[in-house]
């Protein structure tokens, strides 16, 4: 059998198996594909959304540093008074704002005067700073803002004098400060000293007598003295936010609320011909009393940046899998089809199960890891974001006190009422900063603002052991500032305190201190910032002494740590992922890979199994099919099966042989197709094969079959039907025997016998009958010895014809060819008249027959002639065996069950015992020796029994040696008449 | 046609059988008989010889016995003369075919030449 790799029927099954398996792992990455994608997108987002924060956070510290660095100089201005040109110029200089403020211009005072005092304002300043100011330019209104001072004086040479009333947006912004009591910035200006005209602003605080009461807008114009502030030019300004800004992020501010050029304070790119970003935030700051409009949009860096691999690679792996699958079934599909499996492998469905558990497990821990490097690198990154705000806003704060000690220094200590009204606006300003204290040298606590809830502490010595006694110590001979570790205050609450030493005259004179509330400091210090996503957890020393997330349980294993710089302190700072973040950012995908994962090796595991279950039931059928199948073909006999509809099912190979259909496939096709003859010639087959559909068996020993080229085929055959299992008809069986070369024998042995037997007969008949005729005619003629010799010439030429057809009937009964023409026969007359007919040969024996009829006349149904023969067989023995003179008795009876009986008995020499079985046997003679006397063929009993049992009769003997002989036939009867008087 | 069978003729191929069968005719049942070897020249002299019984072997080369019947039935003035077939083929259904062609009588080979006469006389007489 050619063994092909894949049948042609199995392939689209095969390919349709496969694509089922396929479909699952396929549909499981292009899920996995689409989530990481997405995954990818809103990571990219998200990320995005942490650098605008950023870079939002940026702009507002640093827009507040610089306001913290105005408030100095106003608490400066206020504490003293009045500030002299110098003094300002110490304190800028102090401030360092090349290093601490870059971007920002300058700082400097702007004072309101009236145009009439002017020339009095101009005297004033030659005295007291000896500066001639350049009042310019002169305005129509009365109201003059002047430029008194700005430091560094260098850069702003031409803003000196400037008076910034003539233009409105320098106006409204100055008066707006001044009528809020907050700091406020100019609409989009440009500024005289900017060489380049690029756009920028101004930053005004305003300050007031602290001796005048604030609370309305008339108190605050009443209570006015002058406006510290700073110019800023925009690109110098919004430069540097972050690390991201143009790399990773653009950036444009626009003054006001919609993003026009001519309202553009700053734009980091120039590169307008860039593609459209993918990701943009506009939103709209609150900026000191001014809204401006930030539109931040990602660079093309940035976007190459987070389009990472993984999507990609969870594709590969994907398409790889699924490819395994659909390999994995080819290959065990193929594997099992090109033999036959009886024996399934045992193992193949473990295999299975374990290989796509594997490649799950293996997917699964990439998905895994690949989730956790994106979770930890969100954690990472706000971590930074974070370590970055807290540092900045407390040291923020810790500026400020230090600013304070520094005015405090500058100004040779301070007024009660000075110090008061500074602390206050420090604590106003600065969210955490709950109470500010003044310490004398002997480290007692001497002011306490507000003195309110705090009245405790007044007095008290604040070198509460060793430890704090050699850092406050230690901080007071370095003149630097000391942070506590946090602490829980007797006030109630969790702060840390910062001591800032002072000088008077050189002296140390205590310490400033700022008792920094950890709760309200960190909950300003994170307004706004991602605490639903991540928490964070601030330690000392080890010991946690702040949670950002106090009930929920956050993953612990995905934490990021970074130490936060505070002066002589470190704080340890730890973010953790919120259970919301995971819940957004850890997706079902893992977990949903390793189920389908599973349920799919479950499912290849049980597809092998049934795969294998049903080849090796076809299998087994098959085999089973191939045996029947090989047994049919190989029968050897014509036989065929055929359907109801007379369409062949099989064959064997001698049908096909003996019909010449050896190269034809007829499996499927009628009969009537295949033999077109048969409904046309032949239809009588129809009504046959009709008839043993229906459940009759047929047999015909010889019938004529014209073949459609004429010729006659002589066959035997039986029809038998077939049944389905539900026992109705399924069609017919049909075997045929070709006998037309048997016919074709028997006819030619049947001429080869009749040819002998008349060229045998021929000469028997010349030579009886000239020894016939001479026997007649020289009667008595002829001397003793030549008339013996004339009579055994006779017998034995008689003998001969006997012979001949005793052989020929033998011949004749071998080939099933003996004849019998079966008549009703009254035997009684024809038992006589063969008596009679054998009497001269009874004579030429010397012996008689003598019979002895009891019976009037039977019936028998026999062939006449042929019982001629028989009984001439028995009497010719008799004749033969019987001793010279002796009579040979014929009885004729009937017996009780209406059997006629004739018998034939001689007193001849009987048969011996050893030869009763060997009697009716062919050639078989008692005397076998060459020598035997009595002649015969031996073939006459034989001869005999076959003709008695062709009338369904028996042939039977009695014998004893030395006593006789009686041969016997009982041959049934149709009537009878019975001779009632014999006796 | 005188009552007793006296003109027979005989028809046989084989010389030595033919000579046997005439001289028991003859000598034994006192026939005039013509014999002739073939059915051929039977044919031609069975109308001139007007015979009352036609003896005839089946077996013959050129025409066989029951053609040669068939013929002489054929011919009118002949066809009522009884035929009877001497034959080696003894079988009953080769016999029972004769006597449906038409013959009287069938004598099987090898026959005995003292009681042929008779037997022939009897056929004769009962059909």
């Amino acid at each position: 059998m050619p063994k092909k790799i894949i049948s042609e029927r199995a392939l689209p099954r095969l390919l349709l198996r496969m694509l089922a398996i396929m479909i699952i792992p396929a549909s499981l990455t292009y899920y996995a594909w689409h989530v990481a994608t997405e995954n990818l997108a809103q990571a990219s987002q998200a990320k995005f959304e942490t650098m605008a924060l950023e870079s939002e956070r940026a702009l507002r510290h640093r827009m507040d540093s610089y306001h913290q660095a105005l408030l100095g100089g106003r608490g400066l201005v206020e504490s003293a008074g009045s500030v002299s040109h110098d003094e300002w110029k110490a304190y800028v200089n102090a401030l360092d704002v090349a290093t601490n403020f870059p971007g920002i211009n300058g700082i400097g005072i702007i004072e309101d005067v009236q145009k009439d005092s002017i020339k009095e304002y101009i005297q004033k300043e030659l005295l007291n700073n000896n500066r001639r100011l350049n009042i310019h330019p002169d305005v129509s209104h009365n109201n003059y803002y002047i430029i008194r001072y700005i430091e560094p004086e260098s850069i702003n040479l031409p803003a000196i004098g400037l008076n910034i009333a003539f233009e409105k947006n320098r106006t409204e912004a100055a008066d707006r400060a001044r009528d809020s009591g907050k700091a406020a910035i100019t609409k989009r200006i440009l500024l005289v000293q900017d060489a380049q005209q690029t756009p920028g602003f101004l930053l005004l605080a305003p300050i007031y007598n602290p001796s005048m009461p604030i609370n309305t807008a008339e108190q605050r114009q009443k209570a006015f003295l002058s406006w510290v502030y700073a110019p800023f030019i925009g690109k110098n300004f919004m430069n540097d936010l972050t690390e991201s800004q143009g790399t990773t992020l653009n950036l444009e501010v626009h003054d006001g609320a919609d993003d026009s050029e001519d309202s553009l304070i700053y734009k980091n790119s120039t590169d307008s011909a860039a593609s459209t970003p993918l990701f943009t935030i506009t939103k709209e700051l609150q900026i000191m009393q001014r809204t401006w409009l930030i539109k931040w949009s990602s660079t093309a860096s940035f976007e190459s940046q987070t389009s990472n691999n993984e999507p990609l690679l969870i594709a590969v792996t994907g398409s790889f899998f699924t490819l395994l699958c659909g390999i994995f079934v080819v290959t065990s599909s193929i594997r099992n089809q090109g033999e036959v499996v009886l024996h399934r492998n045992r193992f193949l469905p473990a295999i299975g199960f374990c290989f796509i558990s594997v490649a799950t497990l293996f997917v699964y821990n990439i998905i895994l890891q690949t989730e956790n490097e994106l979770i930890s690198k969100d954690v990472k990154r706000e971590a930074e974001v974070f370590r970055q705000v807290i540092s900045s806003n407390v040291n923020n704060r810790i500026e400020a006190l230090s600013r304070m000690a520094d005015r405090w220094t500058t100004a040779e200590g301070s007024k009660r009422q000075y110090w008061q009204r500074d602390a206050q606006n420090l604590i106003t300003d600065h969210p955490g900063l709950k109470v500010v204290e003044w310490v004398d040298p002997n480290y007692q606590v001497q002011w306490v603002e507000p003195l309110l809830g705090n009245e405790r502490v007044v007095g008290l010595n604040i070198l509460f052991n060793e430890e704090r006694q050699k850092a406050l110590e230690g901080a007071a001979a370095h003149d630097k500032v000391t942070l506590t570790p946090p602490l829980d205050l007797v006030q109630g609450y969790k702060a840390f305190i910062s001591y800032f030493p002072v000088r008077k005259n050189g002296e140390f004179d205590g310490f400033i201190a700022g008792i920094l509330s950890i709760e309200e400091l960190m909950r300003d210090v994170l307004q706004g910032s991602n605490t639903s996503q991540f928490a964070i957890t601030l330690s000392y020393d080890g010991a946690p002494f702040y949670h950002s997330n106090k009930t929920g349980s956050t993953e612990t294993k995905l934490f990021f740590s970074e130490i936060i710089e505070l002066h002589d302190k470190q704080w340890s700072l730890s973010v953790t992922p919120s259970a919301s973040y995971l819940s957004q950012t850890q997706f079902i995908l893992p977990e949903t890979t390793l189920i389908i994962g599973f349920v799919l090796s479950l499912l290849i595991a049980q597809l092998i199994f049934t795969t294998q279950t049903a080849q090796q039931k076809t299998a087994l059928v098959q085999e089973k099919e191939n045996l029947l199948a090989t047994f049919v073909r190989h029968t050897p006999a014509a036989v065929a099966m055929f359907d109801t509809d007379v369409r062949y099912l099989a064959m064997s190979s001698r049908w096909q042989k003996d019909y010449g259909l050896q190269d034809k496939n007829v499996i499927g096709k009628s009969h009537y197709e295949v033999f077109p003859e048969i409904p046309i010639h032949q239809s009588h087959w129809l009504v046959l094969h009709k008839r043993a559909i229906l459940g009759e068996v047929i047999i015909s020993e010889e019938e004529p079959f014209l073949r459609e080229d004429g010729a006659i085929d002589w066959i035997r055959y039986e029809l038998h039907p077939w049944s389905q299992g539900d026992g109705s008809p399924g069609g017919l069986i049909m075997f045929t025997e070709n006998i037309t070369e048997r016919k074709k024998m028997d006819s030619m042995k049947d001429e080869f016998i009749s040819t002998v037997n008349h060229e045998l007969r021929t000469p028997i008949t010349s030579i009886m009958g000239a020894l016939g005729l001479l026997r007649a005619k020289n009667h008595k003629q002829l001397d003793p010895k030549s008339e013996k010799l004339l009579g055994l010439a006779y017998e034995n030429s008689e003998r001969l014809s006997y012979l001949v057809n005793d052989i020929l009937d033998t011949e004749k009964i071998a080939a099933g060819k003996m004849n019998y023409d079966l008549k009703e026969t009254e035997m009684v007359s024809l038992v006589v008249d063969i008596v009679e007919q054998n009497s001269s040969y009874a004579e030429r024996h010397s012996v008689k027959f003598v019979t002895k009829n009891l019976v009037s006349a039977a019936y028998c149904n026999v062939d006449a002639h042929r019982f001629n023969q028989a009984l001439t067989n028995l009497l010719s023995n008799a004749a033969k065996f019987s001793p010279t003179g002796e009579d040979v008795e014929i009885r004729i009876e009937i017996t009780a069950e209406d059997m006629l009986h004739i018998s034939v008995t001689d007193n001849g020499p009987g048969i011996s015992k050893t030869f009763h079985s060997k009697i009716f046997d062919k050639f078989s003679q008692e005397d076998g020796s060459s020598t035997r006397t009595k002649g015969g063929t031996g073939l006459g009993l034989n001869i005999t029994k076959t003709i008695i049992e062709a009338f369904a009769g028996e042939v039977s003997f009695v014998s004893t040696v030395g006593k006789g002989s009686t041969f016997s036939f009982h041959i049934p009867t149709i009537r009878v008449d019975r001779i009632k008087d014999i006796a | 046609m005188s009552n007793t069978l006296q003109k027979i003729l005989y028809v046989e191929d084989d010389e030595s059988i033919a000579e046997i069968v005439k001289m028991s005719l003859e000598d034994i049942g006192d026939f005039e008989v013509l014999h002739c070897f073939s059915g051929i020249t039977a044919l031609k002299e069975v109308e001139n010889f007007s015979p009352q019984l036609v003896l005839m072997d089946v077996m013959m080369p050129d025409m066989d016995g029951p053609e040669t019947m068939l013929r002489m039935k054929a011919m009118p003035s002949v066809a009522d003369i009884p035929i009877i077939f001497m034959t080696a083929r003894a079988q009953v259904q080769e016999q029972k075919q004769y006597m449906d062609l038409g013959a009287i009588g069938v004598i099987v080979k090898p026959f005995d030449p003292i009681t042929l006469c008779d037997r022939i006389r009897d056929m004769w007489e009962k059909s």
